[in-house]
């Protein structure tokens, strides 16, 4: 029993940090509030087992009326837990519920379970107190378990389903969090019925919730804030990293732009106008860069920056086209004029990050310059 | 059941341990070198998996082979002497001491290690740390030579931490340190759990927690600084803020500062983006000379724009910084090919229930109208 109480406390503390951790990053993004939020369901469900186990056993009217409330109410958590748990798996992957009647199928098995529960202290469906204040399985203990196990496959094809489409750029940036979520947990659960009476499953758990949480910081450090696009460390760390892969036959291009008459905007419709106009940048490279699966940053200010291995120039060209039609046709309804100037690089031999992006910079200022434009 | 939990309780430490190792390795910041984390990572690891396979080993899973049980005995005892010296390396370099990048030092440092080692080695003949008993070599009184070179190493590692904790110099880091200290102080712990609940293991819980402490808190300090100048960036500026606008019940002010570098443009254009990324590291550590010891927060909002957050007395001592900032300024940029020189505005936070965007508005004012000023006498 000692060992049962230490994983559940070890899990139980670590969770705490985790939730610890995200709190203290200022949570204004939605992410990290959703991370919390089925830490806490995690973490209740933990504490709960931990206190019965002290119940367990204990003679008297109280205990025994304590025993078979905390095992309703975790037998009812059982149920927040895997709705909460496979919820969050299309919150990463960025899908939402959009249907009501999906929505309402979707919570059933946590209704369902959460009614079973409680309904056990009279009825014994899935657990009874003995004449000793032991625990013991209802009859119906198994539709529980299915049930969760319900919850916990639909995470697991979830994440099924993202390695498919890792093709998507959304996608692929969250797979090894997806794939945590949707594997660790059900083949826990596997392992924790074959063997009853251990605690595999919340080790299982707290696993997975450490991986999407140093996920979660990966991306708070490698992504701009305001349009989730790479910032400028991880532009080092891409050019640091790229492979030979793929590339033969073909260059590496900078291609290196700013925002023509940023400052306008900023100064005269107002900041909050200025990030739109930014997001609305970022969203035109997404579209027209990410199929392509090129390497697509924000360097800071109003400057972007994008690498491609292409062929040629002329394909550096239709690029540089692509990027501008698709914006003009984007920022056709603002009130000002949204363009960018573009100017790219190719990398030569064994060049260095430095004069590369020197030169991508002075193509840019000749762009400028042609068009005669400041800043 | 009870080795079932023990053996899963080893897996789990290991695989959040391998978790941490892995995401190391895909390397984001190639500006920090991690490789000892990554030893200090994989040493833990080792010493788990030697003491799980000894205890398979003695309960005759893996076939109650005495050279094995040997084998695995060694493997903890030096993995684990060689976690704790790396540990303290880690500190040491986390801090930044110099001391460290010496190889004699480290040698001498070294050689607790390396006497515990030798002693472990010479034991199955000599009967020092471990001699055979019903077939299988166990832990002898002298072993607490072992112990206790562990602990000398992670009591280093918590002394030199701690003494961070509380110098105001630090201020700034001190939840880094605190995270250092703690993996010290959490082992402890699980030592005197572990001599009172034997079945526990609490030392190896206790050495995940504190690794995983470790590695956030190094996260955390890449997600609130600025890249190019290591400064606090615009994040955790807010996050300073709110703390700080909320609990004010000092008798100084909160004063917010917004600074901007003249004609940053200019330098940009003229000399290149690289000459224009170095004049923001020398206007950051002007800040750091000027404003770390005067226990500012200072942080890079973006662009060449910075901040900077005081506890003052009144305006004068404003002013003073103000002053002091643009003198250093100048002593620094002498070298340079172009003038620096920052134009700062200032605000005093009026009260607990004021709005950060109004102070913002109102230091953003005062710094236009200090710019207006400087051009109108250029002109």
């Amino acid at each position: 029993m000692e060992l049962y109480i230490t994983i559940n406390a070890f899990c139980a503390l670590v969770i705490i940090m985790l939730m610890f951790m995200v709190r203290r990053g200022a949570m204004h993004e939605s992410d990290q509030k959703v991370f919390f939020d089925l830490c806490f369901h995690s973490m209740l469900l933990l504490l709960l087992d931990i206190l019965w186990v002290f119940i367990d056993g204990r003679p008297g009217e109280f205990c025994r009326t304590m025993n078979e409330l905390v095992n309703a109410a975790y037998f009812v958590q059982t149920g927040v837990f895997g709705y909460c748990w496979s919820r969050y798996s299309f919150f990463i992957i960025g899908r939402k519920i959009e249907r009501r009647w999906l929505r309402v199928l979707f919570a059933t098995p946590m209704l369902m379970v959460a009614f079973m529960g409680v309904a056990s202290i009279w009825t014994g469906w899935f657990f009874i107190c003995d004449a000793d204040n032991h625990y013991l399985r209802g009859e119906l203990f198994w539709m529980q378990v299915a049930l969760i196990i319900v919850y916990l496959l639909i995470s697991f094809f979830v994440a099924f389903f993202a390695i498919g489409k890792s093709r998507n750029l959304v996608v692929r940036h969250k797979l090894v969090a997806t794939s945590a979520l949707g594997f660790i947990p059900f083949f826990a659960e596997l392992v924790q019925i074959s063997y009853p009476g251990t605690a595999v499953f919340c080790a299982g758990a707290t696993l997975s919730l450490v991986i999407v949480f140093i996920n979660i910081q990966k991306d708070m450090i490698s992504l701009d804030p305001l349009t989730k696009l790479n910032n400028r460390n991880q532009t080092s760390v891409f050019l640091m990293n790229r492979s030979g892969q793929g590339t033969r036959g073909k260059n590496l291009y900078v291609f290196m732009m700013d925002l023509d008459l940023f400052k306008g905007i900023n100064d005269t419709f107002g900041h909050l106008e200025g990030d739109r106009a930014l997001l609305m940048v970022a969203s035109t490279l997404k579209r027209v860069c990410g199929p392509r699966g090129h390497f697509i940053a924000r360097f800071g200010g109003d400057e972007f920056v994008v690498l491609a291995n292409l062929a040629l120039d002329a394909d550096a060209d239709e690029l540089r086209k692509a990027i501008e039609s698709d914006l003009a046709e984007a920022s056709r309804a603002l009130p000002y004029s949204l363009t960018l100037s573009i100017g790219y690089a190719r990398m030569a031999a064994n060049e260095d990050e430095i004069s590369l992006f020197k030169r991508a910079d002075a193509a840019l200022y000749a762009v400028k310059q042609g068009r005669h434009l400041e800043r | 059941m009870q080795l079932f939990s023990y053996a899963e309780i080893m897996i789990f430490c290991i695989s959040i341990l391998l978790s941490l190792l892995f995401a190391v390795r895909r390397g984001m910041n190639r500006l920090t070198n991690q490789t000892i984390y990554s030893s200090v990572l994989v040493l833990a690891a080792l010493a788990m998996l030697f003491c799980l396979l000894c205890r398979l080993n003695s309960c005759g899973i893996l076939g109650k082979s005495v050279v094995m049980n040997l084998v695995f005995n060694e493997g903890f005892f030096i993995a684990s002497v060689a976690l704790s010296f790396q540990w303290l390396r880690y500190v040491g370099y986390k801090m930044g001491l110099s001391f460290w990048r010496k190889p004699r030092s480290l040698l001498l440092v070294s050689l607790p290690m390396v006497f515990a080692v030798m002693l472990s080695v010479l034991s199955p003949w000599t009967g020092w740390f471990l001699h055979v008993e019903s077939g299988l070599f166990s832990g002898t009184p002298i072993n607490i030579v072992f112990i206790a070179c562990c602990c000398l190493y992670v009591v280093a590692a918590v002394a030199l931490a701690a003494s961070r904790v509380f110098k105001r110099r630090y201020y700034a880091e001190r939840s880094v340190y605190l995270s250092l200290a703690s993996f010290g102080v959490f082992p402890l712990i699980g030592i005197l759990i572990e001599t009172i609940f034997a079945e526990v293991p609490a030392t190896a819980l206790a050495v995940t927690l504190s690794v995983m402490l470790a590695f956030f808190e190094m996260q955390s300090r890449l997600i609130s600084t600025d890249p190019l100048t290591k400064l606090n960036n615009r994040n955790q500026l807010n996050v300073f803020l709110l703390s700080k606008v909320g609990a004010r019940n000092t008798s100084k002010a909160l004063y917010l500062f917004v600074l901007d570098i003249d004609m940053f443009k200019g330098i940009n254009d003229n000399f290149g983006h690289i000459e224009g990324d170095r004049a923001l590291n020398v206007f950051a550590t002007t800040l750091r000379r000027v404003c770390g010891p005067r226990g500012c927060f200072i942080s890079r909002f973006g662009g060449d724009e910075f901040n900077l957050v005081a506890e003052l007395d009144n305006d004068a001592c404003a002013e003073e910084i103000c002053t002091a900032i643009n003198n250093e300024l100048k002593q620094q940029s002498a070298a340079l090919p172009y003038e620096l020189c920052a134009s700062i505005g200032y605000a005093k936070c009026v009260g607990p229930l004021e709005n950060i965007g109004d102070l913002f508005c109102r230091a953003d004012r005062r710094l236009y109208r200090i710019k207006k000023i400087r051009r109108e006498r250029v002109i």
